[in-house]
């Protein structure tokens, strides 16, 4: 395995004082924390960086590194990297529930401590949390469904070490109504604990998927209807489609592009009541234009005499 | 029609979900970070969504190592950004259907 440079993951020298260290992490914790960070590899890189944290800031841990790190230098310092026979962390210290999902680096120099040492995980640990996005389609929202999800969990031994990861499958009722960023919480659904700890909860993190015709705003719809320009002038009825059954509309004479015309209660559920549906009105140029057209076009010209840029000239 | 379940979860049972100690969920609570149902009852009541909010704030507060002043400013404007570009996002739809 690979060794890890921590002192190079934090960017401080090897002598640093415990003080330069915790800066130099804050700093790049709040550069890299996937709640804030938008840079791709944040997770990652974080993940790195909190590992040489959980090391360096502890005393006992970061004297153990020291001397592998001197004992590696002696030896060239290159190659793939094994811990020495019996190697044994020094501080036995307990189990740090921050310490999962950590390299094999890592692992393999500290984890040792949790089996043998005193404090260990003999006393249990509850499991983990894990959050999921669960894709729903509006449709979906308006009434109580029933979806399959499947998901993937770390699964730990009775001391607490990562063995393996299986799949796990569950029906879910996803009630109406839900909102876009909505969590769900599943109960006793995420990793097992250990010893008599109870198992971590799932949370699913409602994220509703943009509709070909229909935008969400609040517990509202919008759908944006194109008109042909007679349309908008001497107006029309049109069929308007809703997350049920279609509906049709009336479109008064004179309507202007950009017009919002309502439907009470063809919106999505919510706590509050039904939303409505509010139709948009997009007036669309014809394509292409034969002659006999244009001279239609040229006579509305010469009788509207309507300067729609009026305004500008004041 | 919506089916309101509301779930309450007591301080106690929250002790153990989010590994916090009573001094720092008053501290939490005294930030406004999360409020129980009765701030006045001998054990305090969260729904739901406080104690989503209590998890992340614990876990923002051992992984970014700022004070729980600090975690309050940072979850405020973390969840309003959320809400910017969730806004923005819709919008960006919403004018791709206007524009040609």
């Amino acid at each position: 395995m690979e060794f890890k440079d921590y002192y190079a993951l934090l960017g401080v020298e090897p002598e640093a004082d415990e003080a330069t260290i915790k800066t130099a992490y804050r700093r790049l914790a709040r550069k890299y924390h996937p709640d804030i960070s938008q840079e791709k590899d944040a997770e990652a890189r974080f993940k790195e960086v909190a590992e040489a944290w959980q090391v360096l800031k502890d005393p006992d841990k970061r004297a153990d590194y020291d001397q592998l790190r001197a004992m590696r230098s002696q030896q060239g310092g290159r190659g793939p990297f094994e811990a020495p026979p019996g190697w044994q962390p020094s501080d036995g210290g307990g189990f740090d529930p921050s310490d999962a999902g950590f390299s094999d680096f890592f692992e393999s120099l500290f984890s040792g401590a949790r089996q043998g040492g005193r404090g260990g995980s003999a006393s249990g640990r509850r499991g983990r949390d894990v959050e999921i996005d669960l894709p729903v389609f509006l449709e979906d929202t308006v009434s109580s469904e029933t979806k399959p999800i499947s998901f993937r969990l770390p699964e730990y031994n009775q001391y607490g070490e990562l063995i393996g990861e299986a799949t796990k499958s569950l029906n879910v009722k996803i009630p109406a109504g839900v909102t876009d960023g909505e969590r769900i919480r599943l109960k006793g659904q995420g990793t097992a604990g250990v010893g008599d700890m109870p198992a971590g909860d799932v949370y699913l993190r409602i994220r509703l998927v943009p509709h070909p015709l229909f935008d969400v705003e609040g517990h509202n719809l919008i759908v944006t209807v194109p008109l042909a320009p007679w349309e908008a002038a001497l107006g029309t009825k049109v069929e308007v489609p809703t997350l049920t059954t279609p509906i049709n509309l009336s479109i008064p004479a004179h309507s202007q592009n950009g017009k919002k015309l309502r439907i009470a209660g063809k919106g999505l559920p919510s706590k509050a009541g039904q939303g409505d549906l509010f139709v948009l009105l997009k007036v669309v140029m014809p394509p292409a234009t034969s002659d006999d057209i244009n001279q239609l076009w040229e006579q509305l010209a010469e009788k509207a005499s309507f300067d729609p840029r009026a305004q500008w000239s004041r | 029609m919506v089916s309101e379940v509301k779930v309450t979860v007591c301080s106690t049972e929250l002790y153990q979900l989010a590994a916090i100690s009573d001094q720092d969920l008053a501290e939490l609570v005294g930030h406004g970070i999360a409020q129980p149902h009765d701030q006045q009852a001998v054990e305090w009541q969260f729904d739901e969504a406080a104690v989503a909010q209590i998890t992340r704030a614990v876990r923002l507060r051992r992984e970014l190592q700022v004070d729980w002043a600090g975690i309050a400013l940072a979850l405020e404007l973390l969840n309003e950004l959320e809400g910017l570009r969730r806004e923005n996002d819709a919008l960006r739809r919403r004018l791709e259907r206007l524009e040609e």
